[in-house]
């Protein structure tokens, strides 16, 4: 079973961030941290992009994980933010820049007491909204549909698209 | 606009110039997307490499402050490459000869040093928009409208389209998008110092006969001359001219250049209210705040900048003492001694706009039902709208001609200097919108983006003063110095910095220098002189702004308090007090 994940086409995308708020306010729920899982990149004169994890099959960080915060779950790479340490080894293995680590202050209580600030290491990356009933929010905010759900039944096709235009001619692959 | 924004899609040249559509109004930015998949040519003049100039066929970095300058030479080289349409010039137009006379002065290899255009290019440009088939757009923004020479920039584009034929047909013409949300409604209902509702001169005696006849009036009650600018505010209190303001849901000491200043000038009002449904900045200044309505809180019509009316619906009631505005409105003139009462804001569209305006009779409330619009003009109840206008060539001027008319360049009021040698620009981000009284109100898009905001820095400018990227800096003016951070970015051009004027902290507006040009009054907001310096301490400068944030919030929140604690000394009951001496329906148990 190959996995799924979000995909962005730089052509179409107007660089309105609109997928970044809804990621964030999907995420805007006690015991989660507020921030969006994909960020919009423009660089030089060539692209405007949203980056977002792929959810890799053979998914280096969360090989690099050492206490399964990242960890495979079917067709996706599952996050569960309370095992993370902080240790960054996920931030290194991704080759796209999709997962990143912040620390947030956190304030224990032990019945009335409060307890001192502790700084929280957190991992951030795209859980691809499986516990959203209408699939990705970024998907549904995108205002110029530039952002969809590819699976490998999609990738089939535009293979046999591609095997047919070769077929067509032949003198690109001689 | 002369033509409607989903017609952008069908023409075959968008010239984007000074108007960078994905930062200010992200839906049109998709329409000029699928203008390209159509087929259509993208041009895109501006000083930054914005969003669109990634798809445009040709993208002109034009230097800060040369607009005139750069569209003489782009007519210039529309004539000089017989590219004029002389028979739409002879039939529909006046003033050619005059226009011809300024633009000639205007060859491409003489001002390149000016707009920084290579002449090849000028050509190149100017080709692709006269031949484009079947139609041309020029869209512009702020990028035109903020500048000091706004109006002689509008004429020549206007011009532009004229000579070349790529006006008065169906999806051609001028596109100047709007600034803001239903400003072109405002203007439409005569929210402007010259204008009855429907564009109607005040200083014509017929059209004042006709108002004063309907809001039953003696007609010399109806001032026959130009009113003032709400631009020129400062001055006119520090001349003694205006005593009183009452604002209604701006907060200029935000958006207004030189606003240190502006404060200081306000200081000297008599008698000052806001209508707000935030404690602004500018609210914390007035004697009275009148509470209003939010956009999710009542209901009415806006106008696209293409005049599309839409009706829009409430959500949800009004909390608490809000009232909608026309309902403050109706008060403060029933209460100034002349009574105004409406029953909803349906007798008011019918009375006020349709009954009086002829152009949109025919925009009822059942046509724009649900999700429907009506595009004015629109006279009649069987009419179509009007996506559409000037067609076959017939402008609204009395013969119907469209006149020509060009100007010299000026340079831009404030010129970099050896003190202050980087052009300050004010310009639009995705994130957030306006003065930030709405968005900076909402913790979901200021987890996204906070205080202080964003300098943008060229790369090479960033590097000769020791700036690295998120670096908190200084960014000073001849009016004042204020704190931001820094993004460096290599999309902009070198020698200048932009900023968006929201941020509270990060406030450009401090910055700015207030000079209004003398037609519209609008104030020069793409240009003054300012220089840049990192802060050595970024510990210190990190606390520096926090405080300064928080110092701002606790401020407006004591001032906000206010409400409750003087509802408890006149004795008038809170909502929480209410509830507390409802009788509790369900009998006590314990």
């Amino acid at each position: 079973m190959g996995s799924k994940f979000v995909i962005a086409d730089p052509r179409l995308c107007v660089g309105c961030h609109s997928c970044m708020a809804a990621c964030l306010v999907k995420h805007f729920v006690p015991g989660d941290v507020p921030m969006a899982r994909l960020n919009v990149v423009s660089i030089g004169n060539g692209m405007t992009t949203p980056i977002v994890c792929h959810h890799c099959e053979d998914a280096p960080c969360a090989a690099a994980c050492p206490t399964t915060a990242l960890y495979h779950d079917g067709d996706r790479v599952a996050v569960d933010i309370s095992r993370c340490i902080g240790c960054r080894s996920c931030v290194i293995a991704c080759p796209f820049g999709a997962v990143e680590i912040v620390s947030r202050q956190s304030t224990a209580r032990l019945r009335d007491v409060k307890l001192n600030p502790v700084e929280e290491s957190y991992v951030i990356k795209c859980d691809r909204c499986v516990d959203r009933e209408n699939g990705p929010a970024c998907i549904e905010a995108c205002t110029s549909h530039a952002l969809r759900l590819v699976s490998d039944a999609d990738f089939r096709q535009t293979v046999a698209a591609k095997h047919a235009k070769t077929v067509e001619s032949p003198q690109s692959v001689l | 606009m002369s033509c409607g924004v989903p017609g952008m899609e069908d023409a075959g040249c968008l010239f984007l110039f000074g108007y960078n559509p994905n930062t200010s109004h992200p839906i049109v930015a998709r329409r000029v997307v699928r203008a390209k998949e159509k087929g259509a040519k993208i041009i895109v003049a501006d000083p930054r490499f914005i969003e669109t100039a990634r798809i445009a066929d040709i993208y002109m970095p034009l230097k800060n402050g040369s607009n005139v300058a750069f569209l003489n030479s782009f007519a210039y080289s529309i004539i000089d490459q017989g590219l004029v349409d002389e028979e739409f010039v002879r039939d529909h137009t006046t003033g050619y000869e005059d226009f011809v006379k300024v633009v000639e002065r205007y060859a491409p290899e003489r001002t390149k040093d000016i707009t920084g255009i290579d002449p090849a290019m000028m050509n190149e440009a100017a080709r692709m928009y006269a031949t484009a088939e079947p139609s041309s757009i020029i869209c512009w923004g702020m990028g035109v409208c903020q500048q000091v020479q706004n109006v002689e920039a509008v004429h020549t584009c206007a011009a532009i389209a004229c000579i070349t034929h790529q006006i008065g047909k169906p999806n051609s013409g001028v596109a100047p998008v709007r600034g803001q949300n239903n400003v072109q409604g405002a203007c439409d209902m005569g929210a402007l110092p010259n204008f009855f509702p429907g564009y109607q001169s005040v200083t014509n005696p017929e059209v004042r006969e006709k108002f004063a006849k309907a809001w039953n009036i003696p007609v010399d009650k109806l001032s026959d001359h130009v009113g003032y600018k709400v631009s020129d505010i400062g001055h006119l209190v520090e001349d003694g001219k205006v005593h009183a303001f009452v604002n209604m849901g701006e907060d200029p000491l935000q958006t207004e250049p030189d606003a240190a200043n502006l404060k200081r000038q306000l200081e000297g009002l008599d008698l000052f209210v806001c209508l707000d449904i935030f404690m602004t900045q500018t609210c914390a200044e007035a004697d009275v705040i009148l509470p209003a309505t939010s956009w999710g809180e009542h209901e009415g019509v806006f106008t696209a900048c293409d005049r599309t009316f839409q009706y829009f619906s409430a959500a949800v009631p009004p909390k608490g003492e809000c009232r909608h505005d026309w309902q403050i409105i109706s008060d403060l003139s029933t209460r100034m001694g002349y009574p105004m009462h409406y029953e909803n804001t349906k007798e008011i569209w019918d009375k006020e706009c349709r009954e009086l305006w002829p152009g949109a009779y025919g925009a009822t409330y059942e046509k724009m039902a649900g999700l429907g619009h009506a595009q004015w003009p629109i006279p009649t109840l069987d009419h179509p709208g009007s996506p559409d206008l000037f067609l076959g060539g017939k402008f609204s001027t009395p013969d119907r001609r469209a006149r020509l008319i060009a100007h010299d360049f000026v340079y831009p009021t404030e010129m970099p200097d050896e003190k202050y040698p980087l052009v300050l620009c004010s310009v639009r981000e995705v994130g957030h919108y306006s003065c930030r009284s709405m968005t900076g109100n909402c913790e979901q898009l200021t987890d996204l983006a906070d205080e202080p905001g964003y300098a943008h820095i060229a790369p090479a400018d960033a590097k000769a003063r020791g700036i690295e990227h998120d670096d908190l800096i200084w960014v000073y003016s001849r009016r004042g110095k204020i704190i931001t951070r820094a993004f460096v970015d290599d999309r902009i051009n070198e020698g200048a910095i932009y900023m968006t004027y929201q941020w509270w902290i990060g406030k450009t507006n401090d910055l700015m220098l207030h000079h209004v040009d003398s037609r519209s009054h609008t104030p020069e907001d793409k240009y003054c002189a300012c220089q840049v310096e990192r802060i050595d301490d970024q510990m210190w400068a990190e606390e520096h702004c926090q405080e300064l944030y928080m110092a701002l919030k606790e401020r407006l929140f004591k001032k906000a308090d206010r409400q409750y604690v003087d509802s408890d000394e006149l004795g008038v009951p809170t909502e929480l007090d209410e509830a507390d001496v409802t009788p509790d329906p369900q009998p006590a148990t314990a």
